[in-house]
């Protein structure tokens, strides 16, 4: 006999301190025979109890252990499938779509903005922009829909033809004289109906941006 | 460091890829899961492949196995539900061919047309209980007491030197030395 048989004795009766415990562990884990020792020991206590049955298997660990040694690559797989990905990239995949669509977003409202800043504001019209800028702030997005598509953006306009030239020293700005055609209004206007219905609710979606203005120098 | 601060000391050795710690748990626990299939299913031989199956089964879960609740307790669920499944997957097949009336009483399922438990193997059991038995029978007194404390009585050494009387490291060798003796008898029949 010999201490190190000892010490697995009063092991698998956990009657070792935390660390002497802890270091077993380790030399159970890399010896075989430390293991089969263990196994016998456990045999013995089952046998007293009586608690083995009609048949006993002594080699019914050696066998589970085999069979998880089959399974070992593919358990191994598995448990790697199950390991969290790595922070950064599961980050932008997270992020990429709210950001790229408030991006979208942003560029969206800065040209209706913009475009409506540059609206020439007269008497009825004042009173107009005011209403949309109400409307298209409503929660009712039925109700921003219908007024917007009912309402041009930009009244008293004069049609121009598509091939409007700028004026010299006019003040006029070229995709003005295009914005008061029509086609450019019409497309404006849709627009921003669009837009106002897809903003309203950007969970999972994309919103579409659209030009409203072009250039026909380009 | 008590029984189950070792489980799960086990089990996050397994859990960051050392599959041999799980032996550890297999050698420990590998009569209580057998013992409760058994409360389920008659047939001890297949009580046994259950109880392997629900262990590999555990082991391909163990890296969910959150430490929430004991290992033993998480383990007990597992080897109950795959008793039950077994018995469900029992009741599902239909005998290959049809059993004659007058031996039909006599018909339980596979469990009695494929018999797994050899005359060897019954032998190898009785002969093993036998040796172990007889070993603690020939054994000085205080080494047979002190075993019988420990194994039968599940006492702790603190409380055995308490009842016998002696230090706790003097229990620690005496079961060791019990323990010894049987494995000498008992090496040539596993082995």
């Amino acid at each position: 006999m010999n201490k190190n048989d000892e010490t697995v004795s009063a092991f698998i009766d956990h009657e070792l301190s935390n660390s002497e415990q802890c270091e077993q562990v380790d030399l159970a884990v890399n010896d075989v025979n430390y293991r089969y020792q263990m196994a016998r020991y456990q045999l013995i206590g089952d046998v007293m109890r009586k608690e083995t049955g009609d048949k006993i298997n002594t080699h019914f660990y050696a066998d589970v252990s085999a069979k998880i040694a089959q399974l070992e690559p593919h358990a191994q797989s598995a448990k790697a499938t199950q390991l969290p990905q790595s922070n950064s990239p599961s980050l932008l995949s997270q992020w990429f779509k709210p950001l790229s669509g408030l991006a979208v977003a942003a560029s969206v409202a800065w040209i209706a903005v913009f475009s409506l800043q540059n609206v020439v504001v007269q008497n009825g019209d004042l009173e107009l922009n005011e209403q949309i800028a109400v409307h298209v702030t409503s929660p009712d997005v039925s109700q921003q829909v219908e007024f917007l598509a009912k309402t041009p953006v930009i009244q008293h306009s004069t049609p121009v033809s598509a091939n409007a030239i700028l004026q010299p020293g006019s003040g006029q700005l070229k995709w003005q004289s295009h914005l008061n055609q029509p086609v450019s209004q019409a497309k404006l206007n849709s627009y921003l109906v669009e837009h106002t219905e897809y903003s309203t609710s950007m969970q999972g979606m994309i919103p579409q941006a659209r030009v409203a203005g072009f250039d026909l120098n380009r | 460091m008590n029984s189950n601060e070792t489980d799960a000391e086990i089990v996050k050795r397994v859990q960051n890829g050392d599959n041999k710690a799980f032996d550890l748990l297999v050698i420990k626990y590998q009569q209580r899961v057998i013992n409760l299939i058994s409360r389920f299913v008659s047939d001890y031989s297949e009580c046994q492949d259950i109880a392997q199956e629900a262990f590999i089964k555990a082991f391909r879960g163990l890296h969910n196995f959150r430490g929430d609740s004991q290992f033993y307790t998480w383990m007990y669920r597992i080897a109950a539900n795959s008793a039950k499944n077994y018995l469900a997957s029992r009741s599902r097949k239909v005998p290959a061919q049809g059993i004659d009336a007058q031996d039909a009483e006599f018909y339980d399922g596979e469990s009695r047309l494929k018999d797994k438990e050899t005359p060897e193997s019954k032998m190898l059991t009785k002969e093993i209980e036998k040796t172990v038995f007889d070993t603690i029978e020939k054994l000085p007194e205080d080494l047979r007491t002190a075993i019988r404390l420990r194994e039968m009585q599940g006492m702790s050494y603190e409380e055995i030197a308490e009842i016998m009387g002696c230090p706790i490291g003097t229990v620690r060798s005496r079961i060791f030395r019990a323990r010894e003796a049987i494995d000498i008898e008992l090496r040539p029949l596993i082995e």
